[in-house]
């Protein structure tokens, strides 16, 4: 369960991350939309190096 | 004569509106078992056995919080709505986002009750630490539940308030 939260954290804040990104590239400027870019990314941002640390702790484990 | 797209978009609609309904339902039960669970006067089986209900239904929880946006984007795609073109879906999106946050900060307090209770159960020694320990995650995770509720509810508003009709595309509260 823990896997799918921490993939769904970093990858539903990459999609809509971007995707706001994006947004804010072709309609220009909007408040709501900034806040929204910078929630997500910052979600995708703090859950990256937890994913990965998940990921790498269970290698080590499958490894021993 | 409905066609087989308004079909698959009132279905989406429906299967995203119910989620979202049993979402905050689920969300309520389990509110109403944590008295129980941090109560340290409460028998112990009694307590074990509503943190094992309760863990249940936040697993059942957890699926349909991270399944509400993947509907809610096939929604976006069915109705060729891009995901940040209108003011309230921006709004809605936004206290998702908050709900994500909300979630990140529950996800290490979420296991100590059951956790705990099951230590006791074995015989640990430190009864009372333990206890305490219940106490302050729940106390501790219940801002965050009360935000959640919320949000989810200004976002069910918020959507009801700017839903269309599926055959002539204009706002049914409008």
């Amino acid at each position: 369960m823990v896997w799918l939260l921490w993939i769904f954290v970093v990858g539903g804040g990459l999609l809509m991350g971007v995707a706001s990104v994006m947004s804010l590239a072709s309609r220009g400027f909007d408040l709501v939309v900034a806040a929204n870019a910078l929630l997500y990314l910052g979600t995708a941002v703090y859950g990256a190096p937890r994913l990965l640390r998940l990921i790498s702790n269970t290698m080590r484990k499958g490894a021993q | 004569m409905m066609d087989a797209h308004s079909v698959v978009e009132i279905t989406v609609r429906g299967i995203h509106a119910f989620t979202v309904a049993a979402w905050l339902i689920f969300d309520f039960i389990v509110y109403w078992l944590h008295f129980k669970i941090k109560d340290a006067r409460a028998d112990l089986h009694e307590r074990l056995e509503r943190a094992h209900i309760m863990h249940a239904i936040d697993t059942v929880v957890a699926y349909i919080f991270i399944g509400t946006l993947p509907i809610g984007i096939a929604l976006a795609w069915l109705t060729d709505t891009p995901l940040f073109s209108t003011g309230w879906l921006n709004w809605k999106h936004l206290m998702y986002g908050l709900i994500i946050v909300a979630a990140i900060v529950l996800i290490p307090v979420s296991g100590t009750a059951l956790r705990n209770l099951e230590a006791m159960k074995k015989g640990a020694k430190n009864v009372d630490e333990l206890n305490s320990q219940i106490e302050r995650d729940m106390n501790r995770a219940m801002p965050w539940v009360f935000l959640i509720w919320v949000l989810i509810i200004a976002m069910t508003l918020i959507s009801v308030f700017n839903l269309k009709c599926p055959y002539c595309h204009q706002p049914i509260f409008g």
